[in-house]
């Protein structure tokens, strides 16, 4: 169980692990490139041990049903070694980016691949805060059925009131506006990085548009198609969130594999040309 | 309706494990309540699985989803609700795997292509390259590219996996085209490292590092990691280096007598010599920015002035013709008035030499019919063929046969009284003598002489040793030898022959230990010649040429102490790193082969 105690803890044992896990192995390089041995084997096999480690995240979220630890633990863990890969790398090679062509590939995807982890574990510690505070919760993969079940409520307004105001102004309006809005998740960019402000606002300035034009027994439908818009904004933002949070993987686990390849090559090029 | 919270869920198909998801729930539609198969086809055209109950079948279609319909189940118990079929896609998770091995395939079909077809030839294959070579190797390995340094670069599949589990002697790639002054594999190249005690085999790679670029640093060795070896260690010039020894770097005596206190403080500044004198050290000793050591300009260019005249002063007197004796006494004359290179020449051989007088009959009839030629023969067997012609160089044959044959015939033999101003010619002292004058320095049949001499007396336990010494002393007297040569050409005798002599014909200048080098070219103009090379007119320079041992040397200069170098050579001035004054190779050369490549 994690205590308040242990969660208070953990991140500074990850913190005093990472720089343990750093240090032993530049020292150990200091004092053999001291007396000329040859650091890079050590700090290599250091560096493919932990790249190795952070492998294991994967696995384990397929294991479930072993006793690994708890995924949160394992993904503490994991940000931890991603970390340490990168100073591992620059102990490892020596410079920021190295000379050879199949060498600079796998300093470039090493750095994407460290870039989006890092992107993602932001992801992941910033929107699943503002996902709660949003007051909606629905799955990722029901959102399409949400969104097709706000869509029919919306139609159902805008006809329940031309028939029951013989009016079509409000009809005309959603036609030309809010069935857009209402056909699939929109404003993901406003969403995903503003919180949907900009999307507030458009649909404030619909509503508020034709409202003037409405008499009261219409404006009472508007209201009703308002209430289901707002709702329709939270699926949204949701949308965007979650999208995020999943579609980052694949950019981040293409990578990884590539990396782990890359090194496996790197590795046999080293035994067969330099060792 | 109900516009507040979602329905309860419908099925379990939208969990992120299964591989398809509704593609109508994809196109933003209502996604249908069963879903896709696992192998992909849709599970939604139609709306219910109408189930047989008492021989009807009645609709189940859930309540989600609008309950049991109207038109209810078709009469052979399919449902009368029936949809178009969706086109399922791949869920994320599936999207991701995919991603990832369509990455990972194109991966290593670009790494196969980039490592095969940038091979053979001498290519360097973009999957296997580790970076540009230093423009050194580089231009000596073109042609072979990857090749001329790892063996296993052209070995097929097989090899190379053979390579990648066994241990690959880097080192012996390099000793393909590097050599040096001893085992390329031992610190320091030194065969024997028992002073220092227990020292390891060293591997190239230690040290040296290739690939990284035209100008990359092939050698980044600091001196933390020199001192990881050495018993002795300290933190730089000025932080530990021990003092130079007292004589530093005058550690042997050299081929050439010159007494710099001598020069400088006394005859330079004699009227009689001062306009010929040297003004100063690069006069005599010249060198430039680029060049390490001082080139010592030749005698014709210093010494001549002054000493040019003194050479041929001294002659080397061959023969001396005594008084011709009766027939009867030929074989009782005695080699008193003989010249010492006679008295051994004439007795080689000890017992089963003939007597002096006979001999000389003999030679002396030789010369009077053949003239130098028999004598060249002589000198030939008497040493190596071809050293009589040298012996022997621009002796007239007349010079020697007319005074034979006068001789043999016990008539007298008046030689001319003009003195050439060199070669040979004809004496009358007390007795007609052959003599030699030197043409100036460097005159070749002194020099010939000279070796003659030194090569007559080496073996020390010969019948003939005690003559043959005395024509080689005789020969290398400090004042009367020929030319005065050996006023400054020194005679040594070598530690492994003592009793033999060897003369230093060539300026050799004082030997930095192994693995220390200095510049001279470095430092001209920015410091003085006496400010590291001080004289010592105290020091006994000529004591040490009593002894032909080769004793250590003395010199005219005092010793050069590590405070002459630390003013400039110290943390935030000048560099003073271990490999700026230390090479740790022995002798490193390129073996011609890889100059032929």
């Amino acid at each position: 169980m994690n205590t308040p105690a242990r969660k208070t803890a953990l991140p500074w044992v990850l913190l005093a692990s990472g720089v343990l896990l750093f240090l032993l192995p530049w020292f150990w390089s200091r004092h053999l490139h001291a007396h000329l041995g040859r650091p890079a084997l050590v700090t290599g096999w250091w560096l493919f041990a932990v790249m190795v480690f952070l492998c294991g995240f994967n696995a384990r979220k397929r294991l479930a049903m072993l006793p690994l630890g708890s995924a949160s633990a394992w993904l503490a863990w994991h940000v931890t070694g991603g970390f340490l890969t990168l100073a591992l790398f620059w102990l490892h090679t020596r410079s920021l980016w190295p000379r050879g062509l199949y060498e600079q590939a796998l300093a470039g995807l090493f750095y994407l691949l460290n870039f989006s982890g890092i992107v993602g574990w932001i992801l992941q510690r910033a929107y699943p805060r503002m996902l709660t505070g949003s007051g909606v919760e629905i799955i990722y993969e029901r959102i399409p059925a949400e969104v097709a079940r706000l869509r029919g409520g919306a139609e159902a307004v805008v006809l329940a009131c031309t028939r029951a105001t013989g009016s079509d102004t409000l009809a005309r309006h959603y036609l030309e506006t809010l069935d857009w809005f209402f056909r699939r998740p929109r404003f993901f960019a406003s969403h995903a990085l503003s919180g949907g402000r900009k999307a507030r606002a458009w649909l404030r300035q619909q509503c508020a548009a034709v409202r003037l034009y409405l008499n009261d027994a219409e404006r009472a439908h508007l209201n009703r198609l308002t209430a289901l818009a707002e709702r329709k904004l939270e699926i949204d933002f949701h949308h965007a969130a979650q999208s995020l949070m999943k579609r980052w993987l694949l950019l981040h686990l293409p990578l990884a594999a590539a990396v782990m390849l890359l090194a496996l090559w790197h590795v046999f090029l080293v035994c067969v040309y330099a060792l | 309706m109900n516009y507040g919270n979602p329905p309860p869920p419908s099925g379990d198909y939208e969990r992120p494990n299964c591989r398809f998801r509704c593609g109508r729930g994809a196109a933003w539609g209502q996604p249908c309540a069963n879903g896709p198969s696992p192998d992909g086809q849709c599970g939604g055209t139609s709306e219910c699985q109408p189930v047989k109950n008492r021989g009807r079948f009645e609709c189940h279609r859930p309540a989600d989803q609008g309950g049991p319909c109207g038109d209810g189940p078709n009469k052979d118990g399919s449902c009368s609700m029936r949809h178009p079929p969706c086109a399922p896609r791949l869920s994320l998770r599936a999207r991701r795997g995919r991603v990832t091995m369509q990455v990972c395939g194109l991966l290593v079909l670009l790494l196969a292509a980039g490592f095969h077809f940038g091979r053979g030839g001498g290519a360097k294959p973009p999957a296997a390259d580790p970076g540009p070579l230093s423009a050194k190797h580089a231009s000596f390995t073109r042609g072979r590219d990857c090749a001329a340094c790892h063996a296993a670069h052209e070995a097929g599949l097989g090899g190379m996996l053979k390579a990648a589990f066994t241990a690959n002697d880097m080192s012996a790639q390099c000793a393909q085209c590097h050599a040096f002054g001893g085992p390329a594999d031992q610190p320091h190249n030194e065969k024997h490292f028992t002073p220092h005690g227990h020292a390891q085999a060293t591997d190239c790679r230690a040290c040296h590092t290739e690939h990284r670029g035209a100008q990359g640093n092939l050698t980044p060795v600091t001196d933390a990691q020199c001192n990881s070896c050495h018993r002795v260690q300290f933190a730089g010039l000025t932080r530990g280096h021990h003092e130079f020894p007292a004589k530093f770097p005058h550690f042997t005596r050299g081929g050439i007598k010159f007494n710099h206190a001598k020069h400088l403080l006394e005859y330079f500044t004699k009227p009689d010599y001062a306009a010929r004198a040297a003004k100063s050290c690069v006069e005599c000793h010249a060198t430039s920015p680029g060049e390490h050591g001082l080139r010592t300009a030749g005698f014709d260019a210093t010494c001549a002035r002054c000493h040019a005249e003194q050479i041929p002063q001294n002659d080397l007197v061959v023969l001396r013709l005594p008084e011709p004796p009766a027939p009867a006494d030929a074989a009782k004359l005695g080699a008193d008035d003989a010249t010492t290179f006679m008295a051994w020449f004439l007795q080689r051989g000890g017992t089963n030499a003939p007597a002096y007088g006979t001999a000389l009959h003999t030679f002396l009839n030789g010369l009077g019919m053949d003239g130098t030629a028999s004598f060249a023969k002589s000198l030939d067997a008497a040493t190596k063929p071809g050293a009589g012609a040298a012996l022997l160089a621009g002796l007239n044959a007349e010079l020697l046969t007319r005074p034979a044959q006068l001789w043999t015939k016990r008539q007298k033999f008046e030689p001319s009284a003009a003195k050439p101003v060199s070669g040979w010619y004809w004496l009358e002292d007390l007795f007609p003598e052959l003599r030699y004058k030197p043409a100036g320095h460097a005159d070749p049949v002194a020099r010939a002489w000279l070796e003659f001499a030194l090569a007559a007396g080496r073996e020390p336990n010969a019948p003939d040793a005690k003559r043959a010494a005395d024509f080689r002393d005789e020969v290398t007297h400090l004042r009367a030898s020929v030319g005065r040569c050996v006023k400054c050409h020194v005679v040594t005798a070598p530690p492994e022959a003592p009793a033999a002599r060897e003369l230093a014909w060539r300026y050799t200048g004082s030997e930095l230990r192994a693995h220390t080098k200095f510049s001279h070219g470095a430092h001209l103009g920015l410091t003085r010649c006496a400010d590291c090379h001080a004289l010592d007119a105290k020091a006994d320079y000529e004591g040490q040429f009593a002894s032909f041992a080769a004793t250590a040397g003395v010199s005219s200069f005092s010793g050069i102490a590590l405070a002459n170098c630390v003013n400039c050579h110290a943390p935030g001035k000048v560099r003073s790193d271990c490999r700026l004054c230390h090479e740790y190779h022995r002798g490193p050369a390129l073996k011609e082969m890889s100059v032929a490549r």
